[in-house]
């Protein structure tokens, strides 16, 4: 399977200094915990050392994946056939979703995923259609940790936009 | 409730419980049905805007 190559390649650049941390989010995250959603690409955030410099800057993660056969596409490095998105934690948000990463084994490889409840949260905060039918899911999936998602919109200012989220809501049966 | 919403709302609680490898094949095949009907990727400045002067 494509996508376990690409958690190898993941696991790789970790295991060779390349970033401190990743976890996979998006739609691909989001299929660890709710149903499929269709999606074109994948979206990784990523920790690194920036200590060399006040820039934040991926050139090192792309060198090292184009040295091991990945090739650009716009703002994507094509690996093993998906388009992958690195983002850096640029968000307080992002950075405390990248320290409580989970880490999972699909078909005996590891994988760090975002939890479902921060996933759920970048979700509110990000606000497009699609994420809000991605939280919509993460409410009813039965494993959903509703306390800590709620702790999640407390601590990263986001009450108004689940306020404005369960309105807009509230007539669904 | 809606029979249809009882449906939906049971296979998604079944999806959820399907194992994590079927469900990231399913997105593999997703992505190749698209594939094939033309969908991908655009980059943010290939993207079609709406005209600001319609």
């Amino acid at each position: 399977m494509a996508l376990l190559d690409i958690f190898a390649e993941l696991e790789a650049a970790v295991a060779d200094r390349i970033v401190e941390r990743y976890a996979v989010g998006g739609a691909v995250g989001a299929t660890f915990y709710i149903e499929p959603a269709a999606t074109q690409d994948v979206d990784v955030f990523v920790v690194f050392d920036q200590s060399a410099s006040l820039l934040v800057s991926l050139a090192p993660i792309y060198d090292y994946f184009t040295d091991r056969g990945a090739v650009v596409q716009n703002e994507h490095l094509v690996i093993a056939d998906w388009p992958v998105q690195f983002l850096p934690a640029t968000t307080p948000l992002v950075e405390d979703a990248l320290v409580h990463a989970v880490r999972m084994t699909v078909d005996g490889q590891a994988v760090a995923v975002l939890s479902q409840e921060h996933l759920a949260a970048i979700a509110l905060e990000t606000g497009r259609m699609k994420d809000k039918l991605r939280l919509s899911q993460f409410l009813t999936s039965g494993t959903f940790e509703r306390l800590r998602f709620d702790a999640l919109t407390e601590r990263f200012g986001l009450t108004q936009k689940w306020a404005r989220f369960v309105a807009l809501m509230e007539d669904e049966p | 409730m809606d029979e249809a919403l009882r449906i939906k709302r049971a296979s998604r609680v079944a999806m959820t419980a399907t194992p994590i490898a079927e469900k990231l094949r399913i997105l593999e095949r997703l992505r190749e049905r698209d594939r094939a009907i033309g969908r991908a990727v655009i980059a943010p400045e290939q993207r079609p805007t709406r005209d600001a002067s319609a």
